[in-house]
């Protein structure tokens, strides 16, 4: 595939990067950082450099290429088809059944957002101010172009011609796009008087447009409101007119007999030019001659039109009014090419002619609308079965096109700071690189509130992208811990089952507790459930908070086995210990014995082993007086009962 | 898809929509706030009828908010409160002589906000008559009253975690939830600031309290939505264990809405794009007075109540829902508007 | 057409290297200047200078952050042979709305160079918090934080010396398990007789060691920067070179070379000669769809590929000495990000639209200048707005399961 160089140049007005050279450094996915830069040495210092450079401004630029689909009136198309998009995708492919009807369905459904996004454009136009306008109005521009492109290849390629007839679906699809003089028509024809002719300058024009487009109701409703009506050259005119044969699959014809029966219409048309019935009238006599396939007649009229398919379509109707799908391409090529048709517009038409998809897909990428286009249209084709594209070497690169498409598009609405979700749906089709795109574009939105956090979770979490889920809530973590919120930092790291950032959260806990000796988060810290089992010190801390509480509410035994239990566990951090030995110190010296004998002897080897930090020097001696001293009574009280 | 649904797309995200009720008449009018752009909108919408006899929704005004729009609340007919991601409450008016535009009356700036400054998201509130009660991501509690501009009370470290979710059970109580799913019950005559009863959105599962509503007429009976899309249902009379808990929709609970006149009829949407319709089928409205039997209480053991959905689920968050009558509206991050008619009821 | 935000940097001297965060919403700018600068973007791509601090005593080259989720970090590197890892540290703000102080400092210098140091990377993320620095005199230096939540402790892990002056270092961001620890050093060493000069490094699980698994022999005119694009699930890696040309590799890990003892890659190259001089910069976006490219030409050239992998360049920027068509556009709203309206002095921000200027090659007119013709019929011939497929299964009542109620 040749692509077209079209790459563009970009200016920054900026003198000192067209002085010393530009940088650029990407920022995200689609906007880039430029500054300017000029090599240096690492090796030398790049004072004198500079020096030639003075007085100067360092700049940064930041660019990002400007994203139609972002503006309002736009976002109605993008989130609206993007349902359409999706309900596509849930169609099950299947052999049995013919999916076409149903795309034909969907094909509406787009072409019907597109002019209510186009009438909205309008609507919105009238309202607005000069600049904005033009804008607008560019917008309809690209839109109707779209929608004309679009409803050719429904007829061509999605809807089911029957016969193979392409003519009334042409002629319907040239009189929607260029309605003009037929609505010069229905002026004339709504004023009805006589002689029209002399009271409309456009009397001639409006026939010969309808007559181009195979309006003949129109043509003879307006020559009867000719002044000469009654004359012999308009009866004749009306009478060929009106006996026309038009080729309908549903007449009753075939397609053979139905030729016999035009030429044979037509062979009289002819004889009757031959013998000048219609030389007194000559604008009459020129669309007679159209009428009876004049190519040089049908030339002169190219005036009339504003397109080759235009003419095209008037070519066909007088001329190979049974033409098959299959010779379209020969006519249209031959009218195009006399046209000298070179727009961007006639080209995509042409290629949608000659069937030549392909072609069609990589003009369409060039229609200025972001790629809403190539990516519906080709995914639709796609799902049609109608899309095949070989690449050199035979290689069928037809999934990679379609998903190339898809993907480009999606990333683009991911970097809108509201569209991110629609732009997901679309990654989320794309069954090659559309996870790994969403994976990385996911990380990089910018974070809001905890409500937009969540939502992005949820797509990740919807598309198993665990990693993904895991690095958010680390990041959200993090930020709490900068705004000291360690309990809502611990909530994140939980969240995400991240047993090493739980266990550092857990240790600022306890260092404050050891430091300050209070508790914070409390109301977290007692209820953490089965949580608490994602780390080993949360665990402890948990636990540690249970001894608290359970102390707190005069349950010293509980509170005393709750300790003891700490104390064996294994799970004390080195900094705690003094703390954790201390906290002994009040149930050993309790009224009441609460700590047996095989307990303050746990409490004692304890302190033998860890008492040593220098914190806990001066406490050392009176815990252990209060340890032998409980020794003692829970002895002594032990003994008393082993008695009985 | 019925034909009783229709939809506008308004190029923004909707985060919350609600009718402006009338007295003796149907509500014609109502609110939208956005969220997730630079600047979003307040918007006040009305119906007109096109060429084609059908109704649309029409600007009337549009509020520039900075943002995101995360609560409105009528406090009366055209007074409302709007709260936002960057920790401030709003007291606005809808007026409409000489034009339609909002007055604000009262704004609370930055009324969330952490240690280093930095705004917190005020992510609900809640209001009785002319009191209002905000919650945020800060943990914090403010007591707010219509017509001044000090908060009446602020609990400063109501919570270790964010706060999702609030609601005034009576005058002097209300019902805060968090994201551990933490229940926390305010009793506002205490001094001091400390719950008056925790207890948990679920046991085993530790998912955030997103929604909560009580019923219209008995207060006591509160729904909470889970971040899981659960549904639990509880009886504050009698204890803080759930009445009843039922795994509902397939992801987080955004709303839910007790119809206000006829409140054996609830609705919830959902993160997951569905909108669900809970009624008793059975309406024995007599039973609903009767004490302890409240049909909600029985949802899962017997199965009389029917849930429908009212619409083909949302490829996009369903955000927000209100309704008036038999007319539903709400509101959808696909950027659009719907309103449900003839929702039999 | 694109929008252009500018700001002046207000650094005293040229801007050596710009680096965006993971959002792309915070930028720090460095220069010989010997400061580092960081700014911040409002919602409405404004951005606020919110940091400006001496980092070195000499040149800085290089500025590059963190992941974030090992908090706001820097690392910088400068001729005067350190490099240096910096933190944010935020404080209490002194009332409701009223942002706590924000400065950067210095959790770590590193001067185990003896020379300039070039570049200072960190490593993608799942390998920990590990940091590569190169330097002048051929020395590839790997430190470790072993504790994430400490940045004062780096351990220098390994200290390769690749013989040739290295200008440049990239990491290979593949997070796949099956591709080892992977990094590519350059050298801007201008004598052509001494070969390759791009060598890859590999980390072995097995012997701790990074060893030199492939020199780019094809390559040997001097490098200047050095890029692995984002891997994003593909199966080979791809690497951008800045020399006299742009190139772009492909490196195929061929199965079992360690037996067969041949190369570990299976290598493609395409080269690129656009610039017509020595390219001195290379820079993926987040993806690795486009590569910009800075030559010596004082162009920049964005390359682009398509879905059967073929580069080509979609668009060139350059330096234009006029500005008629910036506007100034004064903040109007106070942007949330500060919500007392903290003056910003120092932030300038102008909004431009920048037109293409020209098209490099004349090209066919891509849009038809026709304007719109109104159609006859009304925009939608559905009913409504689109609500969801028709033919999709009316709703079915939805599953609703009870829970088993708690008891204590």
């Amino acid at each position: 595939m040749d692509e077209t160089d079209n790459a563009q140049i970009i200016g920054i007005p900026d003198d000192l990067c067209r002085k010393a050279g530009i940088a650029a450094t990407w920022i995200g996915s689609n906007k880039i950082g430029v500054h300017a830069y000029k090599h240096v040495s690492v090796r030398k210092h790049c004072e004198d450099l500079c020096k030639d450079l003075a007085p100067f401004e360092a700049k940064v630029h930041s660019l990002r290429p400007e994203v139609i689909l972002f503006s309002a009136p736009l976002r109605k198309l993008v989130n609206e088809s993007n349902g359409v998009f999706l309900s596509i995708q849930k169609m099950k492919p299947s052999a049995s059944s013919d999916t076409r009807p149903e795309l034909l369905k969907h094909s509406k459904q787009y072409r019907s957002i597109l002019r209510a996004c186009i009438e909205n454009i309008q609507d919105v136009l009238e309202k607005s101010t000069p600049d904005y306008r033009s804008t607008l109005e560019q917008y309809l521009t690209i839109f109707y172009n779209v929608e004309c492109v679009w409803h050719l290849t429904e007829i061509l390629y999605i809807d089911a011609i029957p016969g193979e007839v392409v003519l009334p679906q042409l002629l319907e699809w040239v009189r929607f796009h260029f309605p003009k003089r037929e609505l010069m028509a229905a002026k004339v024809l709504t004023k009805k008087n006589i002689a029209s002719e002399l009271g409309n300058i456009n009397y001639w024009e409006a026939i010969i447009g309808c007559a181009l487009h195979g309006k003949l109701e129109v043509v003879r409703a307006l020559l009867s409101l000719h002044s000469k009506a009654d004359h012999p050259a308009f009866l004749a005119a009306e009478n060929a007119l009106r006996t026309m044969p038009i080729y309908n699959v549903y007449g009753g014809y075939s397609i053979n007999e139905f030729m016999i029966r035009w030429k044979h219409w037509q062979l009289d048309l002819l004889s009757r030019l031959e013998s000048k019935t219609f030389i007194s009238e000559p604008n009459l006599e020129d669309i007679m001659k159209l009428v009876a396939g004049d190519d040089t007649a049908l030339w002169d009229f190219s005036e009339y039109t504003d397109a080759w398919y235009e003419l095209l379509a008037a070519k066909l109707f007088y001329s190979v009014p049974c033409c098959k799908q299959s010779e379209l391409s020969r006519h249209a090529n031959n009218i195009a090419a006399k046209w000298q048709a070179s727009k961007h517009q006639d080209n995509v038409i042409l290629s949608l002619m000659d069937s030549e998809l392909h072609h069609v897909i990589k003009e369409i990428q060039y229609m200025n609308d972001n790629g809403w286009f190539a990516a519906h249209l080709t995914d639709l084709l796609y799902h049609c079965g109608k899309l095949k594209v070989i690449h050199k070497h035979q290689i069928n690169v037809t999934d990679q096109l379609h998903e190339a498409l898809l993907l480009d598009y999606g990333t683009t609405l991911m970097s809108h700071h509201s569209l991110w979700q629609v732009g997901a749906s679309y990654l989320e089709h794309c069954s090659e690189q559309g996870l790994a795109r969403l994976e990385t574009l996911l990380q990089t939105l910018s974070s809001g509130s905890e409500a937009k956090i969540n939502k992005i979770i949820d797509i990740a979490r919807e598309n198993n992208l665990h990693n993904v889920v895991n690095s958010i809530c680390k990041i959200q973590g993090m930020k709490c811990i900068r705004q000291d919120r360690l309990g809502n930092a611990l909530t994140w790291a939980l969240k995400a089952q991240d047993g090493a950032f739980a266990t550092y959260i857990a240790d600022q806990f306890l260092k404050h507790y050891a430091e300050k000796g209070e508790v914070m988060c409390l109301d977290l810290l007692e209820n953490l459930g089965n949580c608490m089992l994602v780390s080993d010190r949360l665990t402890f801390l948990g636990k540690y908070c249970e001894f608290h509480q359970t102390y707190g509410i005069g349950e010293f035994k509980g509170a005393a086995s709750l300790l003891v239990s700490l104390l064996v566990s294994n799970l004390t951090p080195d900094y705690f210990w003094s703390t954790l030995l201390w906290d002994a110190v009040p149930l050993l010296e309790a009224e009441d014995v609460i700590l047996s004998s095989e307990d303050t002897f746990e409490l004692m080897r304890s302190v033998e082993e860890h008492g040593d930090d220098p914190k806990f020097q001066d406490k050392i001696e009176i815990f252990r007086l209060a340890a032998a001293r409980n020794l003692a009574r829970a002895l002594n009280l032990e003994g008393c009962q082993g008695k009985h | 898809m019925g034909e009783n649904i229709q939809g506008s797309f308004v190029s923004e995200k909707i985060s919350k929509i609600r009718w402006k009720h009338e007295d003796f008449t149907e509500a014609k009018t109502f609110l939208t706030g956005s969220w997730d752009n630079p600047v979003n909108k307040i918007t006040y919408w009305t119906f007109e009828t096109n060429e084609d006899n059908e109704t649309y929704p029409a600007v009337i005004s549009s509020h520039a908010f900075l943002g995101d729009v995360t609560e409105l609340k009528f406090i009366s007919k055209d007074f409302f409160v709007a709260s936002s991601s960057l920790g401030s409450v709003r007291l606005l008016q809808i007026q409409e002589n000489p034009y339609a535009q909002f007055k604000e009356h009262m704004s609370w700036d930055f009324i969330h906000n952490f240690k280093t400054g930095d705004y917190a998201s005020c992510t609900a509130l809640s209001t009785f008559e002319q009191d209002i009660v905000s919650v945020g991501e800060d943990g914090r509690i403010n007591l707010l009253t219509a017509r001044q501009k000090k908060p009446v009370r602020t609990i400063e470290n109501a919570d270790s975690c964010s706060l999702y979710c609030v609601d005034f059970l009576r005058h002097s109580e209300i019902l805060t939830g968090n994201l551990r799913g933490h229940m926390k019950v305010w009793d506002l005559r205490n001094d001091q600031d400390i719950p008056a009863t925790t207890f948990m959105l679920s046991e085993q599962l530790k998912t955030e309290a997103v929604s909560i509503a009580h019923h219209p007429t008995q207060r006591h009976i509160v729904v909470a939505g889970g971040g899981d899309g659960s549904l639990t249902v509880w009886d504050l009379r009698h204890n803080t264990y759930p009445i009843s808990q039922l795994n509902a929709h397939a992801r987080s609970v955004s709303e839910i809405l007790f119809h206000p006149d006829r409140p054996e009829n609830l609705f919830t949407c959902s993160v997951s794009g569905e909108l669900w319709h809970w009624n008793n089928a059975q309406k024995t409205k007599m039973k609903l007075d009767s004490i302890d039997s409240h049909w909600l209480n029985t949802i899962g053991a017997n199965g009389k109540v029917s849930v429908v959905s009212l619409c083909t689920a949302m490829h996009k968050p369903i955000n927000s829902i209100d309704i008036d009558r038999s007319t539903l509206l709400f509101g959808c991050d696909n950027e659009a508007i719907y309103v449900v008619k003839d929702i039999i009821v | 057409m694109f929008e252009a935000h500018s700001i002046n940097a207000e650094h005293k001297d040229l801007i050596h290297d710009i680096a965006y965060d993971f959002y792309g919403q915070r930028m720090a700018t460095c220069s010989s200047d010997q400061f580092v600068k960081v700014w911040d973007e409002d919602e409405h791509g404004n951005w606020h200078l919110t940091a400006s601090w001496k980092v070195h005593s000499g040149s800085v080259w290089k500025v590059t952050w963190a992941h974030p989720e090992f908090g706001q970090v820097l690392a910088t590197c400068s001729f005067d042979r350190t490099a240096a890892v910096w933190e944010e540290i935020v404080g209490e703000g002194s009332g409701p709305g009223e942002r706590g102080m924000r400065h950067w400092v210095r959790r770590t210098n590193l001067v185990d160079s003896r020379t300039s140091v070039t570049d200072v990377k960190f490593a993608p993320k799942t390998l920990g918090l590990l940091l590569a620095t190169c330097s002048a005199d051929g020395v590839i230096r790997i430190y470790e934080a072993p504790d994430v939540m400490n940045l004062s402790q780096w351990t220098l892990q390994h200290d390769i010396s690749c013989k040739l002056p290295c200008s440049c270092l990239t990491w290979n961001p593949s997070l796949s398990r099956l591709h080892p620890p992977m990094l590519a050093v350059g050298s801007d060493d201008s004598n052509t007789s001494n070969g390759g000069k791009v060598f890859i490094y590999e980390y072995s699980e097995n012997s701790r060691r990074w060893t030199k698994t492939e020199t780019l022999s094809n390559v040997v005119d001097p490098v200047h920067d050095i890029a692995f694009a984002p891997n994003l699930g593909r199966s080979f890696h791809t690497l951008a070179i800045a020399t006299k040309d742009v190139r772009i590799i492909t490196l195929k890990p061929v199965q079992d070379s360690a037996q067969s003892g041949l190369s570990r890659f299976e290598i493609t190259t395409a080269k690129f000669e656009d610039h017509y001089c020595t390219v001195w910069r290379v820079c993926w976006n987040i993806m690795g769809t486009i590569l910009a490219s800075s030559g010596d030409d004082g162009c920049v050239r964005l390359w682009k590929d398509n879905y059967i992998n073929n580069w080509k360049c979609v668009a060139v920027l350059k330096g234009d000495g006029t500005s008629a068509q910036s506007t100034e556009t004064p903040l109007t709203t106070t942007p949330p990000n500060h919500p007392t309206g903290v003056q910003q002095p120092l932030s300038t921000t102008r909004n431009v639209t920048i037109a293409t200027v020209t098209a490099e090659k004349p090209t066919a007119p891509i849009m038809s200048t026709s304007k719109w013709q109104a159609p006859v019929t009304k925009g939608r011939f559905s009913k409504s707005v689109w609500l969801g497929n028709p033919a999709e299964p009316s709703p079915l009542p939805p599953p609703i399961l009870d829970r088993p109620k708690s008891k204590k």
